[in-house]
């Protein structure tokens, strides 16, 4: 390299450590439309393009985050027997455990299936609309704890399976419709995959932490 | 938290829903009242019925989902945390540990199942499902399992993490 960055070492020289498994690798100058993988776990350490995807990730945030809303107004299933019928949103279980004395119960629902996904999106498309935007605003570190600390409560997927599954059971009960939550919740789904999958969380710690 | 404050966390863990496994499967998740029967369904209670009434694939899914899953879930967690520290497979534990993480969230099919029958069996004598204790202890075993796998992070794998020298 050139003398005048003669204070630091050349890329090639330099070790980094994978974030997932700590695995010591050389860095490296990448090429275009190149990424450096973990030899050890695959993961991807380092992209000539970082941030690349975060607009799409913030885009697929907010879609999701919009698709939430039909999801949770609009009745998953309509169940009818003999005359009488109910319409079921997602809420109308949390009540019914609730009532039934299993509070602990109807607060996990309502967290996992409700209250978790409206956090962690928000805090995905707050986090990546900073970084898009290039403005550092308040609570991004907080934003991105909880992205991190959401993880494992990604559950709509789940909740969308146990959907189909009720419709099918409920058929030897009495009459069943299909109705169009289900296929919000479906749709939420996809778009909060498809965030997750565009959001760069490497880019944004570095971000948050302040290195650019 | 230090490494091996969150390898002690994930081993209580484990030990804990090894624990809750054996009521969560046997005592009943739910009461199913409709017109006039009145049937206490354990979580494999719930495949079976699913399988009798010839709804196969819905019931292999809940098989899968509810029973299966957490069952390897558990198995595969006391293997990892048994070979703790050890050099042996190393490379095996790293994508048993993935693979973990990845359909750890499916047992969770039961409890939003019963919040949905719970839901509908709101009309009156004609027709009820009432939560029993059993899902509650469902719940939190598949939390237990959920955050073991969540706090034994993927580099306590390997028991040398950096070379000594470049
Ligand atoms: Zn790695």
């Amino acid at each position: 390299m050139s003398a005048l960055n003669s204070s630091a070492p050349p890329s090639d020289l330099r070790w980094i450590q994978c974030p997932r498994c700590h695995a010591s690798l050389r860095d490296r100058q990448l090429q275009p439309h190149e990424f450096l993988c973990c030899g050890r776990c695959g993961e991807q350490v380092k992209s000539a393009h970082p941030g690349r995807t975060m607009m799409a990730a913030w885009a697929f945030a907010m879609a999701a985050l919009i698709t939430l809303i039909p999801a949770n107004m609009n009745p998953i299933l309509i169940f009818s027997v003999a005359g009488s019928y109910q319409e079921n949103l997602i809420i109308t279980g949390v009540e019914g455990l609730w009532m039934q004395g299993f509070q602990p119960l109807g607060a996990l629902v309502f967290f996992s299936a409700i209250l978790a996904p409206v956090l962690y999106l928000l805090s995905v498309s707050y986090v990546s609309a900073c970084w898009t935007l290039q403005m550092r605003l308040p609570f991004m570190g907080a934003a991105l704890r909880l992205v991190e600390a959401l993880e494992p409560w990604n559950l709509l997927p789940v909740f969308a399976i146990a959907c189909m599954v009720s419709v099918v059971k409920l058929r030897t009960l009495g009459t069943v419709s299909w109705e169009p939550g289900s296929l919000w919740i479906l749709a939420t789904a996809v778009l909060t995959m498809l965030a997750i999958q565009c959001f760069d969380r490497k880019c944004a710690e570095l971000y948050v932490e302040g290195v650019k | 938290m230090t490494a091996h404050h969150r390898y002690e966390l994930s081993k209580a863990l484990t030990v804990a829903a090894i624990i809750l496994y054996i009521p969560a499967n046997f005592l009943p998740v739910m009461t199913i009242t409709i017109t006039g029967q009145v049937e206490s369904l354990t979580v494999m209670g719930g495949v079976m019925e699913l399988y009798d009434t010839g709804l196969v694939p819905v019931a292999v899914v809940v098989f899968l989902a509810s029973v299966v899953v957490p069952a390897v879930k558990l198995v595969s967690l006391s293997w990892l945390l048994s070979l703790h520290g050890s050099d042996i497979s190393q490379s095996r534990r790293m994508k048993v540990h993935a693979f973990l993480t990845r359909i750890g969230t499916w047992a969770m099919i039961d409890v939003f199942l019963l919040s949905i029958l719970v839901a509908v069996g709101q009309l009156g004598i004609l027709a009820s499902v009432q939560a029993e204790v059993g899902a509650l202890f469902f719940a939190v075993m598949i939390i237990c399992t959920l955050y073991a796998a969540d706090v034994y992070k993927t580099h306590m794998i390997w028991r040398h993490p950096l070379p000594k020298s470049q």
